[in-house]
């Protein structure tokens, strides 16, 4: 009984390692998707690559934590280039000299 | 009676005639106009528009610097830093680049032809001409661009752009050219295109520090940032190739315009890209009537 107790524990700690490692992949996956679009609309931030770059390190590291906040960042890094890009798109011409 | 009759219809015929030749001698019926597409937009009158809004912007805001001497970029707003330059213009920097330059341009490609092959006027004085658009190719071509398509046309490798020898080439193009007036026009639709793209980089923030080169250039040019001076956007392109005391090397407006990407955090765009040769002519547009006074240098 306490074995199968012990085994059971494993495998939800485990469940639990890979469910959370699918997570940060996948947060760092949109983060990627998001700066190739930036990119693409020319307005991709400088400082974008280097905290995914910087998150993988830290997932491969093991700091999953570190690692999730580092992708969010940069994802919202991206969101917001790519809300620069749409603004400046439809806006520009307000600030053109009249 | 009847010749009496006969009279007034001749009298009221002839009255009519007079009345109808009188009417043609005065008036001219108009034709209708019809516009073709051509006509429908004077593309050029749009942008000479748009040059004296920017020409009076900066006249207004330094009251005064004379139009023409903001060739020389910061240097014409702040006498401190004016007299500092032209010391060192007195033994300048980018001097041994033109030397360098020279040579490059008279060395013979391994095909016995050089670049006077490939421009007008054997490559001498044809700074101002350029950027220019292609209605061939449908396509702004810059001078460093000019000068690789050159060498690919006479079987050699593209050289680098941003610095070294392609920006020592185009020193001495400048420098060949000093005092010529730059006069760049938009002759059609496609390049009228190319010139509002250019402009709407130049008005568009990007980057973490959400700026665009309007910010810095135009709307606070002459403030501090830091302990440097903005300088006012008209007449940037007139003294490219640059000496940066930065660098301490010379390099292109291509090479400027990517550290100025980099200084608000954008990453910037691959040199001679489209919307850089769109943004070089836009900005050398805004600088037409201002002469060649290239290389040049910055702190």
């Amino acid at each position: 009984m306490r074995t199968l107790t012990y085994s059971v524990m494993i495998l939800v700690l485990v469940f639990s390692f890979s469910s959370h490692l699918k997570a940060e992949k996948s947060l760092i996956n949109s983060a990627e998707t998001a700066r190739l679009e930036a990119k693409k609309l020319g307005f991709e931030w400088s400082t974008t690559s280097a905290l995914i770059k910087q998150a993988i390190e830290a997932l491969e590291a093991g700091d999953k934590d570190k690692a999730s906040l580092l992708a969010q960042k940069a994802l919202k890094e991206a969101q917001n280039a790519i809300k620069q890009a749409k603004y400046a798109e439809e806006n520009w011409q307000d600030a053109a000299l009249k | 009676m009847k010749t009496l009759n006969t009279l007034l219809i001749i009298t009221l015929t002839l009255l009519m005639i007079t009345a109808c030749s009188d009417n043609g001698s005065n008036q001219k019926i108009e034709e209708p106009q019809v516009a073709t597409p051509e006509q429908t937009v004077d593309y050029q009158l749009e942008v000479d528009l748009d040059v004296k809004k920017f020409r009076s912007y900066y006249s207004d805001k330094f009251k005064n610097v004379a139009i023409e001497d903001f060739k020389d970029g910061v240097y014409a707003i702040d006498e401190a830093s004016r007299e500092q330059w032209l010391e060192i213009e007195e033994f300048p920097p980018y001097e041994l680049s033109i030397d360098e330059g020279l040579e490059f341009f008279e060395t013979p490609f391994a095909n016995g032809k050089t670049y006077s092959s490939c421009f007008e006027n054997g490559g001498q004085a044809v700074r101002q001409n350029y950027p220019y658009f292609d209605t061939e190719t449908n396509q702004v071509i810059t001078l460093e661009l000019a000068i690789n398509q050159c060498r690919e046309k006479n079987g050699e490798q593209p050289l680098s752009y941003g610095i070294g020898e392609l920006a020592a080439v185009s020193a001495y193009m400048a420098n060949s050219s000093r005092d010529k007036i730059f006069d760049v026009k938009v002759p059609n639709e496609e390049a009228y295109a190319a010139y509002i793209d250019g402009k709407q980089f130049f008005y568009s923030k990007r980057g973490q520090l959400n700026f665009s080169c309007a910010d810095c250039h135009l709307k606070i040019s002459g403030s501090h940032l830091r302990a440097d001076i903005l300088s006012p956007a008209i007449g940037h392109p007139t003294g490219m190739p640059v000496y940066r005391s930065n660098w301490g090397e010379l390099g292109t407006i291509g090479h400027r315009y990517r550290e100025c990407n980099k200084n608000v955090r954008a990453n910037p765009l691959p040199y001679q890209s489209e919307t850089y040769r769109n943004l070089e002519y836009f900005q050398t547009i805004m600088s037409n009537g201002l002469a060649v006074n290239g290389p040049s240098s910055r702190k």
